[in-house]
C-alpha cells in the first residue's frame, strides 16, 4: 500500500516535469510578448524590462534558470500584470478560494448525485426512476454559463435571497456551488445508476435476498460498493470538469479564485502565472488520480495495486 | 456464423431502437434540427452578419421569429447558423477521437502483450495529463494569425485555392483548429473500449479461424474484430458528440472557441447570458438550441446503448 | 415440512407468456432429500426461486399456487402451516435464510467479492439470531469447521476470491446452514465444480443432513446426482412435474417415456459399450404448448390422443405418481384421480 503511493508520488514527477517543459516552450514559443499590451513602450525601456525579468537570456538559459528557481526555491518568478506581486503570492491567496468553491461542489454532487442514482436503479423503469434520470439528464445537458445566469435572474434578482457575486460569507457561496456542483452531480446520478443496476442483477444480491436481508440492508451492504464503483473512477475526470466548470464560475460570479488568471494570463502572455497556475492545476489532477485509484482498491478488494 | 449471428443481432438491436421512444423522438428531433441548420440560413431574408445598429435588439415578431441581437442581426438566421458549427464540432471532433481510438485500441487490444501493456500504460499517463489546459493554451497562443498552425494551413489550403491568405478562410482555419483539439483530447477513453472490446473478441473462435486461414492483420482487425466491437464503439461515440459540443461551447463562453462574426450555440448563449434580464431572448433561443441537441444526443446514445447491450436492460432472462 | 400446491410462475416477455412453471406439486418431509430432475429451461430453477417468492419481478409473477411450510414446533399439520405465497414480506424474509435456505449453482458469483466472508456469515445470524460481534463471529467460524474449512478463524477475513470453487461452495452451504433451517434448497449446486469436488459437497450435504431433520431440494440435471442423494425424485418437464416418486422405484421401473429416455442416455458401468441412445429433439419452451402432451413431439410412444388431450396424473401409490396417457391404458388398476 504506501508502497504503491510512493511509487505512483514517484510516478507523477516525471509528468508533471513533462507538462512543466511543454507548457514552458509553448508560452515562449508562441507568438507575442509579454508588454506587447502596453502601448509604444520605447525600445530601451523594452529592453530594460526584458533583462529585469531575464527574458533577453536565450531560451535554454531560460529554462534552466525556471526549473532551478522552480525546484530548489519553490519560486515562480514575479508576475508581470500585478507589479510587485509574486506568481506565489497571487496562487496561496486564490487558490484556496478554488479549492473550497471545488471542494464544496464535489461534496454537493456526491449528495444529490448518489442518492438520486440510488433511487433510479432501485426503481428501475418505474416513475421515480424517469423523474430521477430526466432531471439529471437536463443536469448534463445545460451548460454552466446558462445555468448560471438563470440562477442569478432568479434567486438573486428576483428572489433577493442569494448575492449575485463575490465570495464572501456562506450566503454568496450558495449559487456558485450550485452552479459549478450540479452538473456534475447529473454525471454521478447517471453512473450511480448505471453501476447499480448492473450490481444488482449479480448473483450475490440475490444470495443476499436468500439470506433474509432486508432490502435496505441489501442496496446499502452489498450493492453500494461496486455500484458505485464507476462513480470512484469518474471522480478524476471530474474532478477536472469541476476545475474547468470553476473557469467559468468564477468569471461569471467574480469569484477571487485562480481559474480566473488562467485565461487571463495566457492572454497577457503572463509567462510565470501561467507557469503556476498549470502546475498548480497538473499537479492537483495528478494527486486526485493517484487518491481515486486508491479508493477504487480500498472499495475492490479484487485490485492489486502494482501500478 | 459470426456473420449470421452478427445480422440477427443488428436486426434485434434496431427492433429495440425502434421500441424506445425517447430514442427515436430524440433522432427526429436532431434530423429536423440539423435540416433547419442547413435551411434556414440560405432560406432566410437576413444574413448571419448582416448587422443594423439602427435596430439593435428586438424581442421576436413577425419580421424577426426569434428577435435580433445587440447589432440587430437576425437572431434566427443566427442560431441556426451557429447550429452548422456546433453540431459540425461535435461531430467531426468526435469522428477524429474515433479514428484515433479505433486505430490505438485495434492494435494494442489486437497484439496484446507488451505492446498493448506499453500502449495503455502511456493511456494511463496521457489520462493524467491536464489536457484541457493544453487545448486552452493552445488556443490562445496558436489559433492566431501569427501561429505556426496557421502557416501549416495556409500551405496546405494553397494546394485547393489560389489565394489562401484570403481572410475570409481565417475563421474556417479556427474552427478546424477547435476539430482538431478537441478531437485529440477526447480519444483516450475510445481507445480504452475499442481495447477492451478486440481484447476479448481475439480469443473467439471465428478469429482463430480466420487466422488459421491465413488472413492478414489488417484483415483480421478490421473485417472481423472491429465490425464486432461496434455496439459500444457507437454508444460511446454518440455521448462523444454531446461532450465535445459542450467543450466548444466552453471554449466560446472563454473567447478561445469560435470567433464572431461567426457565430455557434456557445458563442450566441454566453453572449445572450450577459444581459439576460434585459434581452432573454438573445439567450433563450441558443441555450435552447444546444440544450435540446444535447439531450437529443444524450437520450439517443442511452437508447443505442440499451438497444446494443441487451445485458443493460435487465429483467429480461 | 415444505408442501408445494399447484404452483405457476409466469414470464411475462417480448413473445409472449411464458408459463416457466405450469403447475407444479410436491413436499419435502423432515429429514427427507428431494431431487428435482430435467434438462436446462423446463422450470427447475424458477421453481426453487418461485418458492421464497425471489422470481424477478418484472418480468416473472407468481400467479397460483400454495407453498405451505409447517410451523417449527414439531406435529404441526397443514392447517396452521404458514403460506409463503400469502406471506408479507417481512414474514418472508423471516423465513428466508431462517427456516429455508438456499445455495446457488455458481459459487463464484454468489458470493459477494466486496466483502470478507466473515460479514457476510455473521449478517445472517445478526439478521435472524440478534447475535453479534465475537459470538456471531465464533459460530460463524464453528460452522466453517464443520463444513470443513480448517484455519476458520482465519478464513472469516478472507475474501471470495481469494479461495477456491469448492471451498466458496462450503462457505455457501455454512451460511446457508448457520440458522439450522428446516429446508435447504440446493440449485444445481456442484455443476460448477470440478468432479472430484463434487463428490466432496455432495458427501457433505448429504453429511449435515443426515439425523438432523433437515429437508433438501436438491435441483440437478445429473442423474448420477440423483441416484446418489435421493430419497425421491421429481422428473420436470416443460414446467410440469411429469413423474415423481421413490428413487428405486423410478429408477427401476420408470412410467414415463421421457424418464425412460433420460435414463437411457445415462452410461452404464457393466454392459458393453455401445452408442448412449439420446432423446431427439430440444425441450421446447416452458409451457408454449396449449392443449395436450408437451412431450409428444419428442416421445417415442405417442399416440393421437397425446396431441389432443391434457395428460391424466396418475397415481401408483406410495407417493408415485406418472402424468402420462400410456399408463392411463396400461394400468386399469392404477388408481385414478
Amino acid at each position: 500500500m504506501s508502497r504503491f503511493v510512493l511509487r505512483r508520488v514517484l510516478g507523477l514527477v516525471p509528468t508533471l516535469w513533462l507538462v512543466v517543459t511543454l507548457v514552458f516552450f509553448l508560452v515562449r514559443l508562441a507568438p507575442g510578448g509579454p508588454f506587447d499590451a502596453e502601448r509604444a513602450v520605447p525600445p530601451e525601456v523594452m529592453a530594460a524590462l526584458e533583462a529585469k525579468y531575464n527574458l533577453d537570456a536565450p531560451l535554454l538559459v531560460q529554462y534552466r534558470d525556471f526549473l532551478a528557481d522552480l525546484v530548489f526555491r519553490a519560486d515562480l518568478g514575479p508576475c508581470f500584470k500585478y507589479p510587485g506581486r509574486s506568481v506565489r503570492e497571487i496562487i496561496a491567496l486564490s487558490l484556496p478560494v478554488s479549492m473550497q468553491l471545488g471542494c464544496l461542489a464535489m461534496v454537493l454532487a456526491l449528495l444529490v448525485g448518489v442518492p438520486l442514482g440510488v433511487v433510479g436503479a432501485v426503481r428501475h423503469n418505474r416513475a421515480a426512476d424517469t423523474i430521477a434520470m430526466s432531471v439529471a439528464m437536463v443536469g448534463i445537458s445545460v451548460p454552466r454559463f446558462v445555468l448560471a445566469p438563470i440562477l442569478i435572474l432568479v434567486f438573486s434578482l428576483t428572489l433577493y435571497w442569494f448575492p449575485v457575486a463575490l465570495w464572501e460569507s456562506p450566503r454568496h457561496m450558495v449559487l456558485p456551488v450550485i452552479c459549478a456542483g450540479l452538473p456534475t452531480a447529473a454525471y454521478i446520478a447517471r453512473l450511480t445508476r448505471g453501476g447499480m443496476l448492473e450490481v444488482i442483477r449479480a448473483d450475490f444480491i440475490r444470495t443476499a435476498r436468500a439470506k433474509g436481508l432486508s432490502e435496505w440492508r441489501i442496496i446499502w451492504r452489498h450493492a453500494l460498493r461496486g455500484g458505485l464503483l464507476p462513480v470512484v473512477s469518474f471522480l478524476g475526470p471530474g474532478f477536472s470538469g469541476l476545475l474547468v466548470g470553476s473557469l467559468v464560475v468564477e468569471t461569471i460570479f467574480n469569484i477571487p479564485g485562480m481559474g480566473r488568471y488562467f485565461v487571463e494570463a495566457a492572454l497577457n502572455r503572463d509567462y510565470g502565472l501561467v507557469m503556476g497556475v498549470t502546475l498548480v492545476y497538473g499537479s492537483l489532477l495528478m494527486v486526485l488520480n493517484t487518491a481515486v485509484d486508491l479508493a477504487y482498491a480500498w472499495l475492490d478488494p479484487r485490485v492489486k495495486l502494482d501500478g | 456464423m459470426a456473420e449470421v449471428q452478427d445480422n440477427s443481432l443488428r436486426r434485434d438491436a434496431w427492433r429495440r431502437l425502434k421500441r424506445n421512444r425517447a430514442a427515436v423522438v430524440s433522432g427526429c428531433i436532431l434530423a429536423v434540427l440539423t435540416l433547419c441548420c442547413v435551411l434556414v440560413p440560405e432560406l432566410s431574408r437576413w444574413r448571419y452578419d448582416e448587422a443594423n445598429l439602427a435596430l439593435g435588439p428586438t424581442s421576436p415578431s413577425w419580421g424577426h421569429w426569434m428577435g435580433t441581437d445587440y447589432l440587430g442581426r437576425d437572431l434566427m438566421t443566427r442560431v441556426f447558423f451557429g447550429g452548422r458549427i456546433s453540431l459540425a464540432v461535435g461531430v467531426v471532433a468526435t469522428m477524429v477521437s474515433f479514428v484515433i481510438g479505433v486505430i490505438y485500441g485495434g492494435v494494442a487490444g489486437y497484439f496484446g502483450g507488451r505492446i498493448d501493456n506499453l500502449m495503455m500504460r502511456l493511456v494511463d499517463v496521457m489520462y493524467t495529463f491536464p489536457f484541457l489546459i493544453l487545448v486552452i493554451l493552445l488556443m490562445v497562443f496558436f489559433a492566431g494569425k501569427d501561429g505556426a498552425p496557421y502557416g501549416v494551413w495556409v500551405s496546405v489550403l494553397g494546394v485547393f485555392v489560389a489565394d489562401p491568405k484570403d481572410p475570409a478562410y481565417f475563421p474556417v482555419f479556427q474552427i478546424v483548429f477547435v476539430f482538431a483539439a478537441l478531437g485529440a483530447i477526447s480519444w483516450l477513453t475510445m481507445a480504452r473500449i475499442v481495447r477492451g472490446q478486440v481484447l476479448t473478441l481475439r480469443e473467439q473462435p471465428f478469429v482463430e479461424a480466420a487466422r488459421t486461414m491465413g488472413v492478414s492483420h489488417t484483415g483480421i482487425i478490421f473485417r472481423h474484430l472491429l465490425p464486432n466491437a461496434l455496439g459500444p464503439i457507437i454508444v460511446y461515440a454518440t455521448l462523444t458528440v454531446p461532450q465535445v459540443m459542450l467543450t466548444e461551447a466552453f471554449l466560446s463562453f472563454l473567447g478561445l472557441g469560435t470567433q464572431e462574426p461567426l457565430a455557434s450555440w456557445g458563442l450566441l448563449a454566453s453572449g445572450g447570458a450577459e444581459m439576460m434580464d434585459i434581452y432573454p431572448w438573445i439567450l433563450v433561443f441558443p441555450a435552447v438550441m444546444l440544450a435540446a441537441t444535447l439531450f437529443c444526443f444524450n437520450f439517443l446514445g442511452d437508447g443505442l446503448r440499451d438497444a446494443l447491450d441487451p445485458q443493460i436492460r435487465g429483467g429480461q432472462r | 415440512m415444505l408442501d408445494v400446491r399447484n404452483l405457476k410462475t409466469y414470464f411475462s416477455t417480448d413473445e409472449g407468456e411464458v408459463r416457466a412453471v405450469d403447475g407444479v406439486s410436491f413436499a419435502i418431509a423432515r429429514g427427507e432429500i428431494l431431487c428435482l430432475v430435467g434438462e436446462s429451461g423446463c422450470g427447475k430453477s424458477v421453481t426453487a426461486m418461485s418458492l421464497l417468492g425471489l422470481v424477478p419481478s418484472p418480468p416473472g409473477r407468481v400467479v397460483a399456487g400454495e407453498v405451505l411450510l409447517a410451523p417449527e414446533q414439531e406435529g404441526g399439520d397443514g392447517a396452521s402451516a404458514l403460506d409463503l405465497r400469502k406471506a408479507s414480506e417481512s414474514e418472508l424474509r423471516q423465513v428466508r435464510g431462517r427456516r429455508i435456505a438456499m445455495i446457488f449453482q455458481d459459487p463464484m458469483t454468489s458470493l459477494n467479492p466486496y466483502l470478507t466472508v466473515g460479514v457476510q456469515l455473521t449478517e445472517v445470524l445478526e439478521v435472524h439470531m440478534r447475535m453479534r460481534g465475537e459470538p456471531a463471529r465464533e459460530r460463524a467460524a464453528q460452522m466453517l469447521t464443520s463444513v470443513g474449512i480448517s484455519d476458520a478463524e482465519q478464513r472469516l477475513n478472507d475474501y471470495p476470491h481469494e479461495m477456491s470453487g469448492g471451498i466458496r461452495q462450503r462457505v455457501m452451504i455454512a451460511m446457508a446452514l448457520l440458522c439450522e433451517p428446516d429446508v435447504l434448497i440446493a440449485d444445481e449446486p456442484t455443476t460448477a465444480l470440478d468432479v472430484t469436488i463434487q463428490a466432496q459437497i455432495l458427501a457433505l450435504i448429504r453429511q449435515l443432513q443426515e439425523g438432523t431433520g433437515l429437508g433438501v431440494l436438491l435441483i440437478t440435471h445429473d442423474l448420477g446426482v440423483v441416484a446418489n442423494m435421493a430419497d425421491r425424485v421429481a422428473v420436470m418437464y416443460a414446467g410440469r412435474i411429469v413423474e415423481q416418486g421413490p428413487v428405486e422405484a423410478i429408477f427401476d421401473d420408470p412410467k414415463h417415456p421421457y424418464t425412460a429416455g433420460l435414463l437411457r442416455s445415462l452410461p452404464q458401468l457393466s454392459g458393453p459399450c455401445e452408442t448412449l441412445p439420446v432423446i431427439p429433439g430440444l425441450p421446447p419452451p416452458a409451457g408454449s404448448t396449449e392443449r395436450g402432451c408437451s412431450f409428444a413431439p419428442r416421445c417415442d410412444r405417442v399416440m393421437d390422443r397425446c396431441w389432443q388431450q391434457d395428460p391424466p396424473t396418475v397415481r401408483w401409490g406410495s407417493g408415485r405418481h406418472v402424468v402420462c396417457h400410456l399408463d392411463d391404458i396400461a394400468t386399469e388398476d392404477g388408481e385414478r384421480r
